[in-house]
């Protein structure tokens, strides 16, 4: 290549490659001319979706109905004590109320910070005791957990673990509290579009909160019409929805999630019926709540097949999924006997979203994230820096390598997404790996190269030889690592992650390797007035005649 | 003249250093898989007890410093050390502060001095909202049904899918060498990693993992150099001790291991404990997969030469050139004639 058009190439691919590293990973500020005065340049690095190592958590805690923390009845006690105390109309009935209060709610030895309710109602209770003083007024309220309780709590537990481990998270957390409450931690995850009620864009939430919301739910799965219960669920022949439902998954198609909801041959009676009722939409209930409509062109006698989110958001719909099929696997789970006049179904309270579920800074700290990036920045910079010096113009060739790594890696990481990706330690873990070996196979090729130039050959041909003589090597380090995250997909959660970022990690290094840096070192080697001192070259013969 | 400053040690020294490092790290595996078997893992989720504080949003940020030193001082009055601390908003309205404590920390002094924070917080905030309750957490697996059992197969898939690959560029016995010297890096890195209770979290699962992937690495750099010094002129007149020493890629290895083993010590700088622990255990597995690429596989690589050139030879001495071969049979057939 001319000397003339090798600069104006690299003229060029340096300005592309500046522009690209400032997309990547210029500071964030906000931008002067934005008429709210909040829009804000984020570079690709910090629009990463990250896991619960670097970015935000999540936690809750689930209830069970009629369960409350002792601070709340002191709360509550100390309300109803002061309204007693206070009242000068209706005392007599501010302190029955305040009374009744006392006997409203238990404690039990052994569990620690906890109230229970003395319902009947709620099931929770085998027993209790009411101790008085001598003026009638309520000192203690003790009960005894009833088994029934115990193990229909055990099996909600159960099912709550299942449906969160389906979702194969990168990072969960599940606690049982003081015997009786569970909490609940995730990473915040990518935020998503969808609503709880899979409208989009009206209530954005993170896929977190998400699920906390709706794997808590416990209740009798049915479909209804006009209002009501279909018939077949609705008469007391025993038949419950894993009579009608065989199976509920996902399907999606140009960027459509569906819930396919597919019916036993029982089920394609009931849609039968639902189809000659006349009725517009087949709704889909929990606990007696709807949770969706369902149109009539999406249901067939073999299916539903409803687009349940758009935009490829993959996240609610599965959560739907998995929370359908508990329901349909498990069924109601109740508090001692199911056939009993009025079985109790076990149920946690419901999570409110903007009160009940907490968020909190990355493990590592606030700022950590930045601490990171600009490690891996310094990293960055003494390699390119130790590269030049060592390696004059070759070293030249390696800082774009490195700066083309950087940048096809960060905007690989932070624009797959749609829940592929979440950044971490790992992924840190797995960039610094391909950095390094597209460092290490520079300097084994520099190195080829000087030996070839060692010998006698020319400049050139000690360059073709020394590329020659390793190409081999890298290529073989490279596929057996391209091997090894293929096999990786094979993994779930953190496992399919790490595979997904080495997959992008190894092409890139491999690319960079094999090709770019080869390219690169052609135009600037063209482009060099000094083809030894380009590579610091100094043949021994040479230093002998100076 | 210059000389080279980065010579490769005498194949004496080779010797010396595998019997060391091969006895040394052969002992950390046993010691590891028996610490492994005794106490498991050190796992970064486990049982603890906790202290919840909770508070209005508005006292907090007027009064944060107040309020953590009141806690602080109850703490330390009843003798209570915090293992870690966090902190979570919720919503805009409260603020949630949660001080961690060691699982076998009593009930009976943290409901004490829940007690004492109650008074104490009342008294010194009286306009603040605070509540504070004690908790016992246990901790449940969640681990997804398939994790173990797909994370073997997509193992057991790498290692086929990367023996074959060796097999074809580099014949049977260094396939045979290559995926010994995976699962040995593997396996140290895990001993190693139980050894020194490195709290274990998916990010250290991964450096584990990781541990294969570099001493494949290591590995491949020492088979290419090999092949490179057989087909030199020279290699007849060696022996193939010489040969497989002189093959050691010492100055790629060292590179390779330098530069991640510096890399790593700068995110131990950067980043805070959590970060510094992960880092450590991607620095264990450098040392793993260094070990193997450096030394246990090529010095156990000889007799495994020594065999392959054998079986080379006794395929190659029966070979006989296409006309050599016609000349002979038509003679036999003469002969039988």
């Amino acid at each position: 290549m001319g000397k003339k058009k090798s600069v104006v190439l690299m003229t060029f691919l340096t300005i592309v490659i500046v522009a690209l590293c400032v997309i990547t990973a210029f500071p964030s500020f906000r931008l002067p001319w934005s008429e709210n005065k909040k829009d804000k340049w984020v570079p690709a690095i910090l629009q990463m979706d990250v896991g619960r190592d670097f970015g935000d958590g999540y936690y809750t805690y689930y209830y069970p109905n009629g369960v409350i923390t002792e601070a709340d009845y002191r709360a509550e006690y100390l309300d109803y004590e002061t309204t007693a105390n206070e009242a000068t109309e209706d005392k007599d009935e501010a302190e029955k109320a305040f009374e009744d209060f006392k006997t409203a709610y238990a404690r039990v030895e052994g569990v620690n910070g906890l109230r229970f309710s003395t319902d009947d109602d709620a099931g929770i209770l085998a027993d209790y005791e009411v101790t008085k003083d001598s003026a009638g007024k309520v000192l203690d309220c003790v009960g005894v957990i009833s088994e029934d309780f115990n193990v229909a709590f055990g099996r909600a537990v159960n099912e709550v673990k299942k449906r969160y481990a389906a979702k194969e998270y990168e990072y969960c957390n599940i606690n049982v509290v003081n015997d009786y409450v569970l909490r609940l931690e995730l990473g915040a995850g990518e935020k998503t579009e969808t609503g709880l009620n899979g409208e989009i864009g009206n209530d954005p939430l993170t896929s977190a909160t998400q699920a906390f919301t709706l794997f808590n739910m416990f209740g009798e799965f049915t479909f209804m019409q006009n209002g009501e219960t279909v018939p077949v669920l609705a008469n007391d022949d025993g038949t419950t929805v894993k009579d009608l439902v065989e199976e509920v998954k996902l399907k999606t198609k140009n960027d459509v999630t569906f819930l396919q909801i597919i019916f036993t041959a029982q089920g394609s009676k009931m849609v039968s019926d639902f189809t000659s009722s006349g009725a517009t939409t087949l709704d889909v209930a929990i606990g007696g709540q709807k949770m969706m409509s369902v149109p009539s062109s999406y249901v067939s006698f073999e299916k539903i097949n409803f687009p349940i989110a758009e935009l490829g958001d993959t996240r609610y719909a599965e959560t739907i999924a998995i929370l359908l099929s508990s329901l349909r696997d498990t069924g109601v789970i109740y508090i001692g006997d199911a056939d009993a006049y009025s079985p109790i179904a076990f149920s946690f309270a419901e999570i409110n979203p903007n009160a009940d579920i907490r968020s909190f800074s990355g493990d590592y700290g606030e700022n950590v994230l930045y601490w990171v990036f600009g490690g891996v920045l310094l990293i960055m910079l003494a390699l390119m820096v130790a590269s030049v010096i060592k390696k004059g113009g070759f070293g030249i060739v390696n800082v774009y390598t490195n700066l083309s790594y950087f940048i096809i890696t960060a905007l690989c990481f932070a624009f797959i997404s749609a829940g592929v990706l979440e950044f971490s330690a790992a992924s840190i873990m797995i960039f610094l790996f391909g950095l390094v070996l597209v460092n290490v196979f520079h300097s084994i090729t520099y190195n080829a190269i000087k030996k070839e130039f060692m010998q006698g050959k020319t400049v050139q041909s000690a360059v073709r030889n020394g590329y020659k003589k390793t190409l081999w090597n890298v290529i073989d380090v490279y596929a057996v690592l391209l091997l090894a995250a293929l096999a990786l997909l094979v993994g779930v959660a953190n496992l399919h992650t790490l595979a997904i970022q080495a997959l992008i990690c190894v092409i890139a290094a491999a690319f960079c390797s094999l090709l770019w840096e080869r390219g690169i070192n052609y135009v600037l080697l063209s482009a060099s007035n000094n083809k030894y001192k380009y590579f610091r070259f100094v043949r021994e013969d040479d230093e002998d005649e100076d | 003249m210059k000389t080279n400053c980065c010579k490769a040690p005498s194949n004496k020294m080779i010797k010396i250093l595998s019997i060391i490092f091969t006895a040394v790290m052969s002992a950390l595996l046993v010691a590891g898989i028996i610490v492994c078997a005794v106490l498991g893992f050190n796992n970064s989720h486990k049982d603890a007890k906790a202290v919840t504080v909770t508070v209005d949003t508005y006292a907090y940020n007027v009064n944060a410093q107040n309020i953590e030193a009141t806690t602080n001082v109850v703490f330390a009055k009843r003798g209570l050390e915090v293992e870690d601390r966090q902190f979570a908003t919720m919503g805009s309205t409260e603020v949630e502060i949660v001080y961690v404590f060691d699982n076998d920390t009593s009930l009976a002094v943290l409901n004490e001095a829940k007690a004492d924070l109650d008074s104490g917080l009342e008294d010194a905030f009286p306009n603040a909202v605070f509540s504070v309750r004690v908790e016992a957490m246990r901790v449940m697996d969640t681990t997804p049904e398939s994790y173990v059992g797909r994370g073997l197969i997509a193992v057991a898939i790498f290692a086929a899918l990367s023996f074959l690959y060796v097999w074809i560029r580099y014949k049977l016995f260094a396939a045979l060498y290559a995926l010994c010297g995976n699962v040995f890096a593997g396996g140290l890195t895990t001993a190693l990693i139980a050894l020194t209770r490195i709290p274990v979290t998916p990010a250290v699962g991964a450096a584990i993992a990781a541990s294969v992937l570099f001493s494949t690495v290591t590995v491949l750099f020492f088979f290419n150099k090999l092949r490179a010094a057989e087909k030199e002129d020279s290699a007849a007149d060696k022996s193939e001790k010489e040969i497989v020493y002189s093959s050691i890629a010492w100055k790629e290895t060292l590179l390779f291991a330098g530069l991640l083993g510096a890399a790593f010590i700068v995110m131990i700088c950067v980043g805070k404990t959590a970060i510094a622990w992960f880092s450590l255990s991607a620095i264990v597995a450098v040392l793993a997969a260094t070990f193997v690429g450096l030394l246990l596989v090529p010095t156990t690589f000889v007799p495994a030469k020594k065999c392959a050139d054998k079986l080379a030879a006794q395929k190659a001495s029966g070979y006989k050139g296409a006309k050599k071969g016609e000349k002979a049979q038509k003679s036999n057939d003469g002969l039988v004639d």
